[in-house]
């Protein structure tokens, strides 16, 4: 193989909001090669691709293109140097026809005027170069979201990209669309082209890619040849274990169902159904776990379980009760408590104090101060109280909590959850972003409830987690249950990872066991 | 990130803009004026130089309390919505209508006429809140046409229940003594409506630092998805604020009327609303602050009256400053590239920690 085009090194990405995305990253590829990234979301993969792309700055690192030092400082700039990228969301104007959309802000004019004739003509020579078959002058609105891909790709050839970056561009397709766009990638790295692929399909990679670079955690885990790699060798590094360290806890002794889910789906904000007929039943004492690689329905069935979206179909009990029709209030009133994956987003409200964020869900008792009042007293017992039982480092309560580091944080909404003994504890990326001394405490904490009688659904992409600390365990792949195992700890890492990666599926009885009917 | 630190850059922020904005007054003074001394001194001490001056500058305060406060409520939720110039008018309106139509007694008669005045300046703002709330329909363009609309409804009401027919220009009856709030300083127009601001704003500070209602609007404000999560109703949080804007701006609206006019004459909004919100950035949110924004304010207005009255600048001056403190400190962005050098270092920080510690 020839010399490496392209080289990032030492790239660090650190966001406004004190995320390191990006941890020296060393990442190249070389001429004319199909170059997998892979990863789970949030491992860095995105963010390393639009550093590349001259959407941000990377705080430090270096790159270097055909050897020579380059500053990307801009997509146009990018774009100069022969880079193009095409977004998972894609980037177009939907009333503008296709050829428009290609040659958008470079027209071909005459006059001064825009020349749409020879326009169109360009637009079908370059299709035609490349095997695409597009009709140039729809309008971009009318045509279906394959099509839109081939645009963004054309976008992108018309400005003389030769380094192509893909971002998950399989997730929009059907499976026949996908296969016609990997015969073009073939063709395009036939003309010359070097194209990064950026996808967690596992099947696909192997099908067209030469290597592949995993990211996990914002670091590099390596550049691999792909006939040296296998799906399992994959899949271990992509979501094996880091440490390896047990959870203490006794063998459960699971009591009656409190929290059941009877054939909940849900269609997410792209249109794609999210969540399909999905059924469980967590008793008392117990901790159901779900497992899965991300993306695949845990977000919106968490969403729709915990009353934050309401536009779902099935139904939810708890302790019998139907609660598709209470509120977010009256739902937590019920006794359930919901630590969320998103804890910037949803689990704090950052620019606030510490005792702020954790009397959020309890404004209608009187444990924070009577009738309309807030009292400045009793709060400062409570958040005095929790701070202690929950180990939060800080200078005092009124801290602003965005001044806490990652793991006080979560700290502060695991307080706020645990607070009132919940009946349900649905904790969701528990530890995500924390450190291990944190993640020891949640964990804790959460066996400490089951122990209690709560019913515990507990979600993670992180192995480790969810094998240590579920008593049994449940697969998402696809928006569906894929996979029930009874006892999480007769399951092997190696076995689990085949579901979580859609390679296999237990049977329709296997997986109604979780019923406990 | 330092408290300490944080809080220092925000002061910092508008320390600075405000030094801008006084500098370009200078500037403008400088190249205007043949004797730019005497200009100067007139616009820096001429507010302080006799009583009658002093009390100026409290007179224009008291409006600019109302409004700053309700600019509070509205921009703590983080809806900037300007309808507190409608509500503000409005507010005066209903009171004039009330006091002209019944023969109150005094003490009842302000009193009834500023409640009511409120409770109009709140009702003025349900249609924006509304919007909002339900459709998400834009705050600031809502209110801002919803302002004309109330304009024109105001001058329809002066024209066909309240005007005067023998008076000179288009104005209202004159309005009953015992409606009028009594002057506290003799040869000022210092009034009673003083009383009146400083209540709200002890009320205003009590309520969204005290009651559970301000803290979910305070929550919304910082983070709406947060407040959603943890069961705070973000859809009445969302209306509600805009009406009790309108409701404190509607109580401003009375009390000037009542304070310092003797007919009802407003044919377009006094313009309090928008200096409400110069206000509230001034005292960045917090109601407890508004008096000395709104003295700020008061007193640089005075202070180029004198210089406009005394020398040959024109009064315009004044609207070049407001101009320049809201673009300066609303783009707060201009600290923010060190700003992001500290939130670097304390991530690093951070990662060294958690490294050691593993």
């Amino acid at each position: 193989m020839s010399e490496d085009l392209l080289v990032m090194s030492g790239i660090t990405k650190i966001y406004p909001n004190g995320v390191m995305a990006n941890d020296k990253v060393d990442f190249s590829i070389k001429a004319g090669e199909i170059h997998a990234l892979m990863g789970e979301n949030g491992a860095g993969k995105s963010t390393l691709m639009n550093i590349l792309f001259g959407e941000h700055q990377p705080e430090e690192g270096e790159i270097f293109l055909e050897g020579n030092k380059v500053k990307i400082g801009s997509p146009n700039e990018a774009i100069a140097l022969g880079i193009g990228m095409v977004h998972q969301h894609f980037m177009l104007v939907p009333s503008l026809s296709i050829a428009h959309n290609i040659y958008l802000g470079m027209e071909p004019r005459k006059h001064g005027l825009i020349d749409i004739r020879s326009m169109v003509k360009q637009a079908e020579e370059l299709a035609e170069k490349y095997n695409f078959k597009i009709k140039s002058t729809a309008r971009v609105a009318d045509i279906p979201v394959g099509m839109k891909q081939k645009v963004e790709i054309l976008k992108a050839l018309a400005r003389g990209a030769k380094i192509l970056i893909l971002d998950e561009p399989t997730a929009v397709l059907t499976p026949q669309e996908t296969q016609e766009l990997f015969h073009e990638l073939i063709e395009f790295k036939k003309k010359g082209h070097t194209i990064v692929f950026i996808s967690h399909k596992l099947k696909e990679i192997k099908q067209i890619c030469d290597r592949i670079t995993i990211m996990k955690n914002g670091r590099s885990m390596g550049t691999y040849d792909m006939e040296d790699m296998d799906e399992k060798s994959i899949s271990r590094l992509m979501v094996g274990r880091d440490v390896i360290k047990t959870i203490e806890k006794a063998k459960a002794k699971p009591g009656e169902e409190i929290f059941r889910v009877e054939h909940l789906s849900c269609i997410n904000e792209d249109g794609k159904h999210a969540v399909n007929d999905i059924s469980l039943s967590v008793r008392s004492g117990e901790i159901l776990g779900i497992a899965g690689v991300e993306g695949n329905g845990q977000t919106e069935f968490i969403e729709s379980v915990t009353g934050m979206r309401k536009d779902y179909k099935g139904n939810v009990y708890m302790k019998g009760r139907c609660m598709d029709k209470l509120s977010i209030k009256q739902t937590r009133r019920a006794g359930l408590s919901h630590i969320s994956e998103d804890r910037m987003t949803l689990g704090v409200a950052a620019e606030a104090t510490i005792s702020d964020n954790l009397i959020a869900d309890k404004l209608g008792e009187e444990i924070i101060g009577y009738g309309p009042f807030l009292s400045g007293k009793k709060i400062t017992r409570l958040s005095g109280e929790l701070i202690e039982t929950f180990l939060i480092k800080c200078s005092s309560e009124k801290q602003p909590v965005s001044m806490l580091s990652g793991g006080n944080m979560q700290k502060v909404v695991v307080a706020r959850e645990f607070a009132r003994e919940p009946v349900v504890m649905i904790a969701n990326q528990p530890s995500r972003g924390v450190d291990v001394g944190a993640t020891e405490f949640i964990h804790k904490k959460l066996v400490q409830i089951r122990d209690k009688g709560a019913a515990v659904l507990l979600v993670s992409a992180d192995l480790n987690e969810v094998m240590g600390l579920s008593d049994s365990l449940m697969v998402f792949y696809g928006g569906e249950i894929v996979a029930y195992f009874e006892d999480s700890s007769k399951v092997t890492e190696e076995e689990l990872g085949y579901y979580m990666l859609g390679i296999k599926k237990q049977s329709e009885e296997e997986i109604r066991r979780v019923l406990h009917e | 990130m330092n408290r300490k630190r944080e809080a220092f850059f925000n002061a910092m922020s508008v320390f600075i803009a405000v030094l801008a904005a006084l500098l370009v007054t200078l500037i403008i003074i400088f190249c205007v004026s043949d004797e730019p001394v005497e200009a100067l001194k007139a616009f820096i001490t001429g507010p302080v130089s006799t009583r009658r001056r002093m009390g100026n500058v409290v007179e224009a305060m008291i409006p600019l309390v109302f409004t700053g406060l309700a600019a509070c409520v509205m921009f703590q939720a983080k809806q900037f919505s300007l309808i507190g110039d409608g509500s503000f008018l409005v507010g005066a309106l209903g009171t004039a209508v009330l006091v002209l139509h019944f023969d109150l007694p005094p003490v009842v008669a302000p009193l009834l006429g500023i409640i009511l005045g409120g409770m109009v300046g709140g009702i003025c703002a349900v249609i924006p809140g509304y919007l909002k709330a339900k459709w998400n329909a834009n705050e600031f363009v809502v209110s801002m046409m919803f302002n004309s609309i109330l304009v024109y409804f105001t001058v329809y009401v002066l024209l066909n229940d309240i005007r005067d027919p023998d008076s000179g220009f288009l104005a209202s009856f004159t309005l009953p003594e015992n409606a009028k709030l009594a002057v506290l300083v003799s040869k000022t127009n210092v009034h009673a409506g003083i009383f009146a601001a400083l209540f709200m704003v002890v009320v205003t500070t009590i309520f969204m630092y005290k009651t559970k209602w301000g803290y979910s609007i305070r929550m919304v404000g910082i983070n709406p998805k947060f407040a959603k999560y943890s069961g705070i109703n973000t859809f009445m949080v969302m209306f509600s604020c805009q009406i009790i804007g309108g409701f404190i701006a509607g109580i401003g609206g009375s009390v000037e009327l009542l304070g310092m006019y003797d007919r009802f004459q407003w044919q377009d909004t006094p313009g309090y609303g928008f200096d409400g919100m110069t206000v509230a950035i001034l005292a960045a949110n917090n109601p407890a602050l508004v008096p000395i924004g709104a003295l700020f304010l008061a007193y640089i207005r005075v202070g180029t009256d004198v210089m406009a009255r005394t020398s040959n600048i024109p009064n315009e001056a004044v609207n070049i400053i407001q101009g320049i403190i809201m673009i300066l400190i609303t783009a707060s962005a201009f600290l923010s590239g060190i700003k992001h050098r500290m939130v670097i270092h304390s991530a690093k920080e951070e990662k060294k920690q958690v490294k050691e510690a593993t």
